[in-house]
């Protein structure tokens, strides 16, 4: 999913936006983890409020933004196929956004049972 | 008197001046960076910056995901020290696709341009934002003089 990373968010750090001089795009840093249940992925938006982050899926597309002062934080990630989107859950706490994404079942390892013959 | 070209030079010159000084200035954080390769959000332009008032110097940091506890502040007349670190590792059981928010440790020092009032400091984090009002002292705070008739 790394690789997946839309090109133009890399472009986008740190410089002023069109039309508006005063206001910077961060692209904040993240941490994205996998286990066999979900993926979890952590970004640092120091300063924002819960009421100025959005946070939005759309075909595969995970994007992360938020506002705090002058300062506007935009993040997109295409991620894998099989993510369960209705049970995407998140929670801001100290300037970090953690966001679990669990898998959908059928992407899920199964243990399969061997039977004695 | 000053013509087009002129003009245009002074602004290139003033730009260069200003991107010269956001280097130093990154540098200087940069420097003070103890292990590991970033103290990113300090890096960043925005990540501490002082601003000043008549009663008052107002310092802000991005702390992201760091405790309360873990933050050090240290205040004299002359300025202030700040120490602040988090670590961050990988929870258990999981993999790592991407790992970009290091564990970081600052030790900094500010000095001030005038005396401030130390008893009179007052730091608080929200939302991952250290914010640290010093009051000036009252002897050098801007004074209203009243013109006699």
């Amino acid at each position: 999913m790394t690789k997946k990373e839309l090109q133009h968010t890399e472009e986008a750090q740190m410089r002023p936006t069109n039309g508006n001089p005063t206001r910077y795009v961060v692209t904040p840093k993240v941490d994205v983890f996998e286990n066999a249940d979900e993926y979890l992925l952590l970004a640092d938006l120091p300063g924002v409020d819960k009421d100025a982050l959005d946070l939005s899926w759309a075909r595969g597309e995970l994007t992360i933004e938020g506002h705090v002062g002058d300062r506007y934080y935009r993040r997109a990630f295409t991620m894998p196929d099989g993510i369960d989107a209705a049970n995407i859950a998140a929670d801001l706490a100290a300037g970090v956004l953690t966001l679990h994404l669990p898998k959908s079942p059928e992407v899920k390892p199964r243990k399969i049972q061997v039977h004695a013959a | 008197m000053l013509n087009w070209m002129d003009v245009n030079r002074t602004f290139q010159e003033l730009d260069l001046f200003r991107r010269e000084m956001d280097r130093l200035f990154n540098d200087a954080l940069r420097d003070e960076v103890v292990g590991g390769s970033a103290f990113s959000a300090l890096d960043q332009r925005a990540g501490a910056r002082m601003i000043t008032t008549d009663e008052a110097f107002v310092l802000t940091v991005d702390v992201p995901g760091v405790r309360s506890e873990d933050i050090g502040l240290q205040v004299t007349r002359d300025g202030l020290t700040l120490h602040a670190a988090r670590t961050i590792g990988v929870p258990e059981g999981y993999s790592t696709h991407r790992h970009e928010r290091g564990s970081w440790e600052i030790s900094r020092s500010w000095n001030m341009p005038v005396a401030i009032d130390p008893d009179e400091v007052v730091a608080e984090v929200k939302n991952g934002v250290l914010t640290v009002t010093l009051p000036k002292a009252a002897e050098v705070q801007p004074r209203r003089i009243t013109v006699q008739a």
